[in-house]
């Protein structure tokens, strides 16, 4: 199995932890970068990824703006927003911009769900 | 001083009804077990006397997350626990792989997404049912009686719609509450939106 670049970004550490968890689990040769905010997630532009678990109310630019631009850095990449903002208008600016929804709470079948689209 | 009918009154409980029931259902997935709800109490009241009032209602000192919430409603959404329960809830959320000393380290987090998840789950799905958008403000961790946690000093007679739903998790004899309190100049708004969907029933 390839191995692939996952990048999870959300301000809670505890939601790292429990997406990290996930991940680790079922592929422990996947290589997993973190980021607590939007600006710390764009350091890591350039770096080979596969995969983005992004979530939406963070401090700074929230998750829609950073995928925006990611989804223009890394137009083959996955991406899905993480939320619990469970909004139809949240919803609606997601399916625009072509990315994934998964609503939280973070369960071990949502992270298995999104990991999917890359497996 | 704002009035609500019967029919409007009913309304903002079935409304509040839904909204609380997604809370429970993600909190219910959260710690995998039902969640038992009451039905939402609301009232019209001055800040300091609805600070009072949830003082009364709980015997110790709570611990918990608020958000404010700006745009189609605004105000502010608390979820509050017994403190001394805290841990637990954050034990049943992270499983038993977290160590006790680790586990303390990350009360104030866990609460934190938690709370962010719970509060998002109602404040989102009142902002869905009245085809709106609302805000909500990163969590804060609070901690204290209801009148420290409102910071309200005796003379704040602002009017506040408050709202209170408790909510029992049976076999980790664990309650808590969710309550709002929105801001009446914000509530003309709310309230027009409803009479409009009322109407359209």
């Amino acid at each position: 199995m390839a191995e692939k670049t996952v990048l999870i970004v959300d301000d809670s550490r505890v939601s790292r932890m429990l997406i990290k968890s996930v991940v680790v689990d079922r592929h422990p040769e996947w290589v997993i970068l973190e980021s607590g905010s939007g600006d710390e997630a764009l350091t890591h532009v350039g770096e080979a990824i596969d995969l983005m678990i992004i979530d939406f109310n963070m401090p700074g630019m929230n998750g829609m703006m950073l995928s925006e631009q990611m989804k223009a850095h890394y137009p083959d990449a996955h991406i899905s927003m993480l939320t619990a903002n469970v909004q139809d208008s949240i919803q609606q600016r997601a399916s625009a911009l072509g990315i994934g929804f998964e609503k939280k709470p973070i369960t071990e079948a949502k992270i298995a769900n999104i990991m999917s689209q890359v497996e | 001083m704002l009035e609500i009918n019967d029919i409007q009154r009913d309304y903002i409980t079935e409304v509040l009804n839904i909204s609380m029931g997604s809370a429970a259902s993600v909190l219910s997935e959260m710690v995998n077990e039902e969640v038992a709800l009451s039905v939402p109490e609301i009232d019209f009241l001055q800040r300091n006397i609805a600070a009072n009032k949830f003082d009364q209602t709980s015997e110790s000192k709570m611990s918990g997350v608020t958000q404010s919430m700006s745009g189609a409603l605004s105000g502010d959404a608390l979820l509050m626990f017994p403190e001394e329960k805290t841990l637990s809830i954050v034990r049943i959320l992270l499983g038993e792989s977290v160590s006790v000393e680790n586990l303390t380290e990350m009360e104030q987090e866990a609460m934190c997404e938690i709370g962010n998840i719970i509060l998002n789950a109602v404040v989102s799905s009142v902002a869905n049912i009245l085809e709106q958008e609302i805000v909500s403000s990163l969590p804060r961790f609070i901690k204290g009686t209801g009148k420290e946690i409102y910071a309200v000093d005796a003379g704040n007679e602002d009017l506040v719609m408050f709202i209170k739903v408790d909510f029992g998790l049976e076999s980790q004899s664990i309650n808590g509450y969710v309550t709002m309190m929105l801001n009446v100049d914000s509530l003309q708004n709310f309230m027009t939106q409803l009479d409009e969907q009322i109407h359209a029933i």
